[in-house]
C-alpha cells in the first residue's frame, strides 16, 4: 500500500519536490534509517535500468523507413493538389466536396466494404470534426486531415480493395435534402448507366448504403 | 547517394527548426525529425508490443500521424514529447485491437517468456567478458520489465531511461499526475521485488 512517506520517496527521488519540501524531506530521510534503506534501494534500482536499458533500439531497414514514409507524404501532397484543384474549379467546399474529387473513386468503389464517412456540418471552410471511424471490414483504417488552402477535410481511408474492372464510375450525382441541406444521398454510376452504390445518413446522421447493383 | 547542403545543416538544426519548416511543407524537414528520433520511437513501440515487425509498423505509423497532424501542433511540448504521445497512443490501440480480436494478451502482469532477440540493448562498449556478463544481466532486465503491465512498463522507461518529468509522462501517457505516480509506484516495487538481487550484488 503506498504510504505519504512512499509518495515523497518517489518524488524525492524524481526531481519532483519543491524547495520546501526537499529539506523536510531530507530531515525525515535522515531520522529514519528504514526509509533511507528504501530510498537507496530505489535508487540503486534506477541506476540498473539506466545503465542496462536503452529505450533507444537500431531500426532495421533504416532508410526503407523512411523512404515510405516520405512515399505517403509524397501521396498526400498530391491528395491535396487534387482537393485545392477541384476547390479551385469551383466546386464548393462543402463536406461533400471529396466525393466529386477523381481519387476518391477507389475508395467510393471500396466502400461497400468500409465504413463511411460521419461528417457533422461545419461552415465552409472550417474543419470538420470527426468524432469516430467505424470500420466494420478489419485491415481498413480511416482517417482525415484537414486541407486549409482548400478548405476541405480529406478522408483517407487505407487497406482498401483494388477496384474491379467492371466497376468504373463514370459518373456520380449528389441529391441533397429539400429539408435539411446537410442530409444527402449520393449515387455513383457506371458507364452503362447502372447504379454501383448509393450512399446516404440517416436521421441520427449514421452513414448507411442503401444498396448497389449486382454485377 | 549525394547529400545536399540542406539536409547536412538538418543535422544540426534545432527541432523547433526543423518542425517550422515541415509545418510549410518540407518533407525533407520532416525527414530529418524521423531520423533523429525513430529509434527511440521504435524502441518504444518495440518495448510494448515485443515484436521488431509490428513495432516498425508502429513507429512507421506514428511518424505518418505526426506529419498529419502538424499543423496541430503549437509547440507547446517538445517534438519528442509529441511524437512519444502519438506512438503511445497508436500502440495502445493496436494493443487494444489485438486483445478484442483474441489474439494476444492484454494482461497487467504477463507471464509470457522473452521472444527471442527481446534483450535490451546493452548501453556502452565493454570487454568481451563484461559485455557477456552485461548481455545476461540485460536479459534478465528485460525479462522483469516484460512482466510489468504495459502502462506501468510505460511509466518505469520514460521516467527512469528516458529521464521525463512526471508531466510529460502523464501527456504522453494522456493521464493525470496521480495515475503517473501510481504506475511508477506499481512498477518499481515488482522490479524490485525481481531484481533486488541483481543491484545489491553489482
Amino acid at each position: 500500500m503506498k504510504t505519504p512517506d512512499d509518495q515523497l520517496l518517489a518524488r524525492w527521488l524524481d526531481g519532483e519536490l519543491s524547495a520546501d519540501e526537499r529539506p523536510r524531506f531530507e530531515a525525515m530521510l535522515e531520522a529514519d534509517p528504514a526509509l533511507r534503506e528504501e530510498a537507496n534501494s530505489l535508487r540503486q534500482l534506477g541506476n540498473l535500468l539506466r545503465a542496462n536499458v536503452d529505450m533507444e533500439r537500431p531500426l532495421p531497414n533504416a532508410d526503407f523507413f523512411n523512404s515510405q514514409i516520405q512515399e505517403q507524404i509524397a501521396a498526400d501532397q498530391r491528395a491535396d493538389q487534387r482537393v485545392k484543384s477541384t476547390a479551385a474549379a469551383g466546386t464548393g467546399t462543402s463536406w461533400l466536396s471529396w466525393l466529386r474529387s477523381p481519387w476518391i473513386f477507389a475508395g467510393a468503389a471500396a466502400a461497400l466494404a468500409v465504413g463511411m464517412l460521419v461528417m457533422p456540418s461545419a461552415q465552409p471552410g472550417e474543419e470538420t470534426k470527426v468524432l469516430s471511424f467505424y470500420t466494420p471490414k478489419s485491415g481498413i483504417e480511416a482517417s482525415t486531415y484537414h486541407n486549409k488552402d482548400a478548405g476541405a477535410t480529406v478522408l483517407v481511408l487505407n487497406g482498401l480493395e483494388a477496384i474491379p474492372s467492371d466497376r468504373d464510375i463514370v459518373g456520380i450525382n449528389v441529391h441533397h435534402s429539400e429539408t435539411d441541406a446537410q442530409v444527402a444521398t449520393t449515387t455513383l454510376y457506371d458507364d452503362q448507366g447502372g447504379v454501383l452504390l448509393v450512399m446516404a445518413k440517416d436521421s441520427a446522421s449514421k452513414p448507411m448504403v442503401l444498396g448497389r447493383s449486382a454485377h | 547517394m549525394s547529400i545536399s547542403p540542406s539536409s547536412l545543416n538538418d543535422v544540426d538544426a534545432a527541432d523547433s527548426d526543423l518542425v517550422r519548416r515541415a509545418q510549410a511543407g518540407d518533407a525533407r524537414a520532416f525527414d530529418s525529425l524521423v531520423t533523429r528520433y525513430r529509434g527511440k520511437v521504435y524502441g518504444m513501440c518495440y518495448h510494448l508490443v515485443q515484436n521488431e515487425q509490428d513495432a516498425w509498423d508502429l513507429a512507421q505509423e506514428a511518424f505518418i500521424k505526426a506529419w498529419r497532424a502538424l499543423a496541430s501542433f503549437k509547440g507547446d511540448a517538445s517534438f519528442y514529447t509529441w511524437i512519444y504521445r502519438i506512438a503511445h497512443n497508436s500502440t495502445y490501440d493496436w494493443l487494444r485491437k489485438r486483445k478484442i480480436e483474441g489474439a494476444g494478451e492484454f494482461d497487467d502482469e504477463r507471464q509470457a517468456g522473452v521472444a527471442a532477440g527481446a534483450e535490451t540493448v546493452p548501453k556502452g562498449e565493454h570487454r568481451p567478458d563484461e559485455a557477456l556478463k552485461n548481455r545476461e544481466l540485460g536479459t534478465r532486465i528485460q525479462q522483469a520489465i516484460d512482466q510489468l503491465s504495459p502502462d506501468h512498463r510505460t511509466a518505469i522507461l520514460l521516467r527512469e531511461v528516458e529521464g521525463f518529468s512526471y508531466e510529460e509522462i502523464a501527456q504522453i501517457m494522456e493521464s493525470s499526475m496521480g495515475t503517473v505516480m501510481s504506475r511508477l509506484f506499481y512498477a518499481r516495487k515488482k522490479l524490485q521485488e525481481l531484481l533486488k538481487d541483481a543491484y545489491e550484488n553489482a
